[in-house]
């Protein structure tokens, strides 16, 4: 576990870094908390010539809610999402997201944004901001630029970022107060990446219609997925354990989970369509206590 | 022999552990603390075919990289070396095995070359420069398909992969098979895991020139053996060789054995005349560690219509890897299978099978787990087919506790042992009779709750000829300031000697717990001595403590004796003096008697020596070493066992298993410290729980090692840990001094056939049969639709 040689800076601020990613190109990588990246280079997976050092810009550390959004600066850390008040109070299932992430070792050093643009396909927070539609703004050399969630993955270890230009906030819009949300994931071991996990957030109308929703999931395939067709499926309707049977089998049907040492295809979308219907029954529960009289 | 001698405090006592300051706070001593002046590096080119002839390996780019002082590959050290001293019994077929692979690599990762530089990242920089030709082998991985004829050969020289067969029978075991109501038959594997010790494997070598003399730090569980080892590969006098294991980050069996790394530092630090280190990666550790588990076992069980157990016949295949050394995993599953029932009718084919997989060895509960795992599964099974209770049909067959001790079909001899006391207090501790009566009720409402029983037994302490000796010792000396040292020959890798060799000590000589250190792990003062395994030092180390101990106390009382001027038996030490029982104002000061026994010698009784200084041997009791006329012996001198009832929820729409409850009692006879035995047993079990749900070595049909990483290879955590209930109770070994039985394998054998007889238990009204481990959620989905199938196709 000794990686490669390598060349490390340290950027003080945004434009720091991205005069480095100038300078550097494909040579370099960017370094957050280091906890994809780091393991990477110690088995010599990863080997960059040039590591950019950006997770002390104290600029890219914040929770802060503005105009109608939670607005997190990317390099903000696990242990702060699980912890935040603001979060658990706003948008619970995010903290949720935060706190199933590996161990305390890694919560206390990883970075919502290292996460996010590492695209591990069994990454814990894509699925929550396919949930909540959030906006990935991004700095270049050419300037700035928003990327919805849903254009946000490419692949498995891919987004839709280009090599000179950073993530620095994930823009969370905040949730219709009678909405509820609710993050689950199936894993083998307490820590372990995601077999499938699904991220709901729906209110309902006060005749117990599906008002809003929002549905992401990951263990479909090599990228985290809006449920789309799950979200107008449930869209308008009154609950019932049929539709959510339905929600389940509807995921199953299109999912095209990867197969690997947690579980063949097969049994990762029934476990898909499991987790999935249990995190529907999970935040109808939640809504109907915020459900408008 | 039996034994009885009092037990006295602070023997039995819930002493802090000595140690643990140091660990909790960050000061332990680790080999990879230590840095000598002038120290290079190194790192190994290893194989990346499981099975391959090597035609060349260049080695000149990397020689002639920045930092790099020297490069050495198998064909370079062959010659230089004298090949590894391979263990085992007699019916092992012996191979001829060198530090580094010459010719042909026989597993994915085996070290084939070394690179020494300045520092472990330029050494391993200049291994990718390193080039291998390969000209690959058809590799074999399944021990099944390594038996059949025309299978690729891993060791050409022994001319097959079988490379140890053992045949066992009783007579009339046929008959008892054609005479017998019930036959149960049922294929069982126990899958391959890894030991997984916090510090991996880490050496240091340094052979000083002037001196001719070599010191080796090792993470070792067995300095001693390890000394040995080096002085035959180098041809180097053992004498001149010290081997010192430091605070030693846990071992699980995985370092008692002696690896080919271990034995190239010595002659890479003779040859280059620095200090060289190397310390293991996880990835290194998990591809070239040694492996556990991995037998197929086909067994059958004859019974009668009401449940008694009339014999067993078994066939093992054991994968014993490629560059296999050592071949007691085999045995110790072959002459236990009976387990801990009245079964005198037995018959075992045991074969040890050579494959390209990583080279199997010791691991907490080497074929011990197998044995119980197999038989306890197979007990259900029995259970099922004749619609009987798993617990009733246990009772039924246990041996009782008037049989004791008890010689078994293969001549093991059982010391002690309360199976159904230990069954029906588990039982009243998980609540079964309510959890069946809850079983029922939650099964209408879809809940698959199952209750999982078992009894593993765990022989404990073996005694082989030349490989673990059968014996330990420990040198115990007041020095002339009065300070206290035992020198123990066993070093620990977290078991606590430090605080129960002091205890011992501390109860038999008087001397307070707090002034006795205990020093081990180090071949220049601590006497010789086999290693930490096989549960071994409360049967055999600590009652050589006891002994030392006594000859002490017997030797102070001596001299107090005669300055008293009363008889020795009249004597009594406390509170740092020596006094007459019925008169303690008839006293001397124990640092008196110290001053006597190094500065007036005059003083001390006729014919005594000066010094205080003893040491204490104690021999394993009732070991054969040789087989008798019809094949039977006892290689194992105590049997501690463990009852266990596991209750689990399946949910069968994902295939996750929650344990509701793990309730067990388990007895190893008098503990020297209750505490030490908790925290062994709450370990223990975890691990077993890991073997059973989560861990699994896996390799692909190229033989690729699959689960390199902990990303793969999943080791529970603490929130994992479910609600456990452990008591004990306590029947001495009666043929010992202290009674004790050892404690550090047995809770490691319950979760497998436990938590496997539970899941199939809650899952039986869908008729799920469970033959495979471990127990991952994608394997029971699969089992379950694998018989809701076949029931529709019914």
């Amino acid at each position: 576990m000794y990686p490669a040689a390598f060349e490390y800076l340290k950027a003080r601020s945004v434009r720091d870094a991205i005069a480095f990613l100038k300078q550097h190109g494909d040579d370099a990588k960017l370094l957050a908390g280091g906890q994809s990246l780091v393991p990477m280079m110690k088995l010599r997976v990863a080997r960059p010539k040039v590591l950019i050092d950006i997770h002390r810009i104290a600029d890219l550390n914040y929770i802060r809610e503005e105009s109608g959004a939670i607005r997190l600066g990317a390099m903000t850390r696990h242990v702060q999402i699980e912890e935040s008040s603001l979060i658990r109070e706003k948008i619970p299932m995010l903290a949720e997201a935060a706190s199933k992430i590996a161990d305390t070792q890694v919560r206390n050093r990883g970075t919502i944004g290292g996460a996010l643009v590492q695209a591990d396909p069994c990454g814990d927070y894509g699925a929550v901001v396919l949930a909540l539609n959030a906006q990935m703004k991004c700095v270049g050399q050419r300037g700035d630029r928003v990327i919805p969630a849903t254009d946000f993955f490419t692949f498995a270890y891919s987004t839709a970022l280009e090599t000179d230009e950073i993530l620095t906030e994930i823009v969370m819009p905040l949730p219709d107060k009678c909405s509820a949300g609710v993050y689950l994931k199936l894993e083998k071991v307490a820590g372990d990446f995601a077999i499938a996990s699904a991220a709901v957030q729906l209110s309902l109308d006060s005749g117990g219609a599906c008002n809003e929703v929002g549905i992401g999931v990951t263990g479909a395939g090599m990228v985290p997925q809006k449920a789309l067709a799950v979200e107008s499926l449930l869209r308008g309707k009154t609950m019932s354990s049929a539709l959510i049977d339905q929600a389940g089998q509807l995921i199953q049907e299109s999912a095209e989970p990867i197969e690997d040492l947690r579980g063949s295809a097969a049994y990762k979308k029934k476990a898909l369509g499991a987790i999935l219907r249990r995190a529907i029954r999970e935040a109808l529960q939640r809504a109907d206590a915020r459900k408008p009289s | 022999m039996i034994m009885e001698f009092p037990i006295t405090p602070p023997i039995g006592d819930r002493v802090k552990r000595k140690e643990t300051l140091r660990f909790v706070t960050g000061t332990g001593h680790y080999v990879d603390d230590l840095l000598p002046p002038g120290t290079l590096h190194a790192a190994f080119v290893r194989s990346s075919c499981a099975h391959a002839r090597i035609k060349g390996v260049a080695v000149e780019a990397a020689r002639a990289m920045p930092g790099v002082h020297a490069v050495f590959t198998g064909e370079d050290i062959a010659h230089q070396v004298k090949p590894l001293r391979v263990g085992g019994s007699s019916l092992l077929r012996q191979i001829k095995l060198y530090p580094l692979a010459v010719d042909k690599v026989r597993y994915y990762g085996e070290p084939l070359a070394v690179v020494v530089a300045d520092n472990r990242y330029l050494a391993e920089d200049a291994v990718e420069a390193v080039s291998v030709d390969y000209s690959p082998l058809p590799v074999v991985i399944d021990p099944e398909a390594a038996m059949e004829p025309g299978a690729p050969i891993v060791h050409e020289d022994v001319g097959s992969n079988i490379v140890y067969k053992y045949h066992f029978a009783t007579d009339g075991i046929d008959k008892v098979f054609q005479d017998a109501d019930v036959v149960v038959r049922e294929r069982i594997r126990s899958h391959r895991i890894a030991a997984c010790p916090i510090e991996p494997r880490a050496y240091l070598a340094h052979y000083n020139k002037e001196e001719d003399s070599l010191t080796m730090w090792s993470a070792t569980a067995n300095p001693h053996s390890l000394r040995g080892r080096i002085g035959d590969i180098l041809d180097f006098p053992e004498g001149k060789i010290r081997v010192i294991a430091p605070d030693v980050g846990g071992s699980f069996g995985v370092k008692i054995q002696t690896y080919q790394e271990e034995l190239l530092l010595p002659y890479l630090s003779r040859e280059l005349g620095r200090p060289i280190k190397w310390c293991e990666t996880r990835v290194e550790h998990m591809r070239n560690g040694r492996h556990g588990r991995d037998q197929i076992h086909t067994i059958e069980m004859a019974l009668k219509k009401d449940g008694t157990m009339l014999g067993i016949k078994d066939k093992i295949i054991a994968d014993m890897g490629s560059t296999y050394t050592v071949d007691h995993s085999i045995m110790a599953a072959a002459l236990y299978m009976t387990g801990v029932y009245q079964i005198q009718n037995y018959a075992v084919d045991a074969f040890g099978i050579s494959t390209n997989k990583t080279t199997h060895g010791s691991l907490r509960g080497i074929g011990k787990a197998d044995a119980s795992y197999v038989l306890e599964r197979l007990v259900d099974i029995a259970a099922r087919e004749l619609k009987l209770d798993p617990i009733d049909i246990r009772m039924k067959n246990f041996i009782p506790p008037e049989a004791f001790p008890y010689r078994n079909a293969t001549g093991a001899l059982y010391d002690s042992g309360q199976y159904q006391l230990a069954l029906k207090r588990t039982a009243a501790m998980a609540g079964y009779e309510q959890r069946r009566k809850e079983q029922a009720e939650l099964r209408k409402r879809g809940i698959y709750r199952g209750i999982g029983v078992a009894l593993v037994m765990e022989p404990t302490s073996s005694s082989r000829i030349h490989a673990t000796g059968g014996y330990a010792s420990c040198r115990l000396r007041i020095d002339p300031s009065g300070a206290v040292t035992v020198f123990s020959s066993m070093g620990e890798q977290g078991q606590g000697h430090e605080t129960t060799i002091a205890q011992i000590v501390a109860s038999q000589t008087g001397i307070p717990f707090d002034k006795i250190t205990v020093i081990h792990g180090d071949t220049l003062p601590t006497p010789y001595g086999f290693g930490t395994g096989s549960s071994r030092s409360s049967v055999v180390l600590m009652p050589s403590a006891w002994v030392a101990g006594k000859l002490m106390r017997d030797k102070i009382l001596g001299i107090a004796a005669r300055q008293l001027g009363v008889a020795p038996e009249k004597l009594e030490i406390g509170d740092g003096k020596v006094f007459v029982r019925e008169n303690h104002q008839q006293s001397i000061a124990v640092m008196e008697i110290v001053r006597t026994a190094y500065g007036a010698i005059h003083l001390l009784p006729e014919n005594m020596e000066p010094g205080l200084e003893v040491t204490g041997y104690f021999v394993n009791p009732n070991i054969d070493y040789a087989p008798d006329a019809k094949g039977r012996m006892n290689t194992f001198s105590s049997y501690p066992y463990a009852a266990v009832i596991a209750v689990v929820d399946v949910d069968v729409e994902t295939g996750m298993i929650k344990i509701v409850k793990y309730a067990t009692v388990h007895d190893c006879g008098n503990m020297i410290n209750p505490q030490i035995v908790d925290t062994q047993q709450q370990g223990s079990i975890m691990q077993g729980i890991g073997a059973a749900l989560y861990e699994e070595l896996r390799y692909d049909e190229d033989g690729q090692l699959l689960t390199s990483t902990f990303m793969d290879y999943r080791l529970p955590s603490v929130e994992e840990v479910p609600e456990l209930a452990l008591e004990h109770i306590v029947t001495p070994n009666p043929f010992t001094p202290l009674g004790a039985k050892g404690a550090g394998e047995t809770g490691m054998l319950g979760p497998p056939p436990a938590l496997c007889n539970a899941v199939e238990d809650a899952l039986s009204p869908l008729g799920v049969k469970i033959r495979e481990t471990p127990l991952t959620p994608d394997r029971i989905l699969n089992l379950i639709e694998q018989a809701q199938a076949t029931s529709h196709h019914a």
